[in-house]
């Protein structure tokens, strides 16, 4: 068996299933790449011994007929924000008080039980609070496609440990995008859940109201595979009290979408070229829209996001504010500058895009958009231009990403294509709430275009 | 805690003040939202009507 052609967890499962790799040989597979990608920075932390012995217990299991799972013996890396009780977590912080907090968070514990190999703890923007994987105390990680270029943030090691095949799935997180903006510069696959479907239990927060934790992974097929273990009811997370548990759902035809752009929502012609392309292949009914709103969403969704976090890091702020980078050290500082009343009107606003997206595009399937407005910039960049205008790279890198957690609605990304320079180019899909399968059949179905 | 607290510089001051007048100046719209009220508690589910 040629490891190297077990390029997806489904693969990767199959093969164990029928014998024709053992865990421990896939798992030296796996850290024989990471040693071969260490330029890419994509790791945190990676204890080999206690990989190797994961492996071996799943082997064990196997041999005597007791596996728990169809991915028991799967390497799966886990963003440093995620608590493991076999890792430090440090939210690639050198503020973070949490090194020696010996938990693991409900996603990791629930694919332990499942015998997936914790792999290893991935690079991010430090707390999270950035989007280009450069503001870490490790370094930027390194783009697999390009390592000139950003791999995109905040879970930017995760996402190039999937690009790079060293695993086939890697745990996220998503507070304006996440997991969608590295998975989308990477040119992998990634899903953020409905809000309240998936639990956000030991897994440091950003931004209470928008968090959510999701996989990225090497196919869509992957996603529906590992989903199951973030999707459902997890009494530590009180948002989750009403979740229903992941159910396949088969896709119902045709599927109707709305194309949002125009004003706020713009994205240059390379990347807006191919995302049309794209959509005029496919079978669905698409219709293009405008959000006259856009830009002031965004404000919503950064005044919630700020005063959020800075309440959240209020005590060890003020214990410790030279363990903060100073960008996010001001940044923090100006989220505990604004007001009740102006988080109330974001809280509003946020209100008035809902009842504006559910009530006025008609009875859609998915939102589409471009997952990111440029293709990854390089490491170092300060600013990029698109339609006319300069941006920092940070806010580019949400520009469309944050409807995704404004709203709460499931979101998933895949890419479409490649731009001239070779990065890729990857198209956002907006689900209705609560409906996330239905959403990943959409994708695959959607994605039948590009094969 | 760190031995010694630098106060933010300029820059830091910079930044702070470039968020928050970003954010204010997109805040509050020409829109009528007085019927609209604050998702304090947000649960995406209770505004699909489909």
């Amino acid at each position: 068996m040629m490891l190297n052609k077990l390029t997806t967890l489904c693969e990767q499962s199959k093969a164990l299933d029928s014998g024709e790799i053992t865990a421990i040989e896939l798992t030296l597979n796996a850290l024989g790449l990471a040693d071969k990608n260490s330029h890419l920075n994509m790791f945190v932390a990676l204890d080999k011994e206690n990989v190797i012995a994961q492996a071996k217990a799943s082997d064990q299991r196997r041999k005597s007929g007791q596996i728990l799972s169809d991915i028991d013996g799967v390497p799966i890396a886990i963003k440093d924000n995620y608590l493991t009780k076999d890792y430090a977590t440090t939210a690639c912080s050198n503020a973070s008080p949490l090194e020696n907090l010996a938990a693991d968070a409900t996603i990791v514990a629930n694919l332990r039980s499942a015998g997936a190999i914790i792999f290893g703890k991935t690079n991010m923007d430090e707390w999270a609070f950035s989007a280009t994987n450069e503001s870490t105390n490790i370094g930027p990680a390194r783009n697999p496609i390009n390592p000139k270029h950003i791999t995109g943030g905040s879970s930017g090691g995760s996402a190039a440990a999937v690009a790079s095949g060293v695993v086939t799935a890697a745990l996220g997180s998503d507070t304006g995008g996440s997991i969608r903006i590295p998975a989308a510069a990477c040119g992998v696959y990634g899903f953020k859940p409905t809000y309240g479907r998936a639990s956000r239990h030991g897994v440091l927060p950003l931004s209470w109201s928008l968090d959510s934790p999701g996989p990225i992974a090497s196919s869509l097929e992957d996603l529906a595979k590992i989903l199951p273990y973030f999707i459902g009811k997890d009494e530590k997370d009180l948002t989750t009290a009403q979740a229903k548990s992941y159910q396949i759902s088969a896709q119902k035809k045709p599927i109707k979408l709305v194309h949002l752009a125009g004003e706020g929502l713009e994205r240059n012609e390379e990347v807006d070229k191919i995302v049309r392309g794209f959509l005029s292949k496919t079978s669905a009914d698409v219709e293009d829209a405008c959000l006259p709103l856009a830009k002031n969403y965004y404000a919503a969704w950064a005044a919630i996001t700020f005063s959020e976090a800075s309440l959240y890091h209020k005590e060890l702020l003020e214990q410790n504010p030279m363990g903060y980078a100073p960008v996010l050290r001001a940044k923090l500082e100006a989220g505990m500058q604004l007001s009740a009343v102006e988080v109330l009107q974001a809280q509003k606003l946020r209100s008035h895009l809902m009842t504006v997206l559910m009530n006025q595009y008609g009875d859609w399937d998915a939102l589409v958009l471009p997952t990111l407005p440029v293709v990854a910039p390089e490491i170092g960049q300060q600013w990029v231009e698109f339609a006319e205008q300069k941006t920092d790279l940070t806010t580019a890198m949400l520009w469309l990403c944050f409807l995704g957690n404004l709203t709460g609605l499931p979101t998933v990304t895949l890419p479409v294509g490649k731009s001239d320079t070779g990065l890729p180019v990857s198209v956002m899909l907006l689900g209705r709430p609560g409906k996330d399968e239905a959403l990943l059949s959409m994708a695959m179905e959607l994605n039948k275009s590009i094969v | 805690m760190s031995d010694t607290v630098k106060p933010l510089d300029k820059e830091q001051h910079d930044l702070i003040e470039e968020i928050l007048s970003d954010i204010r100046s997109k805040l509050w719209v020409n829109e009528d939202l007085s019927t609209i009220e604050p998702s304090n508690i947000f649960v995406p589910e209770v505004y699909d009507v489909k």
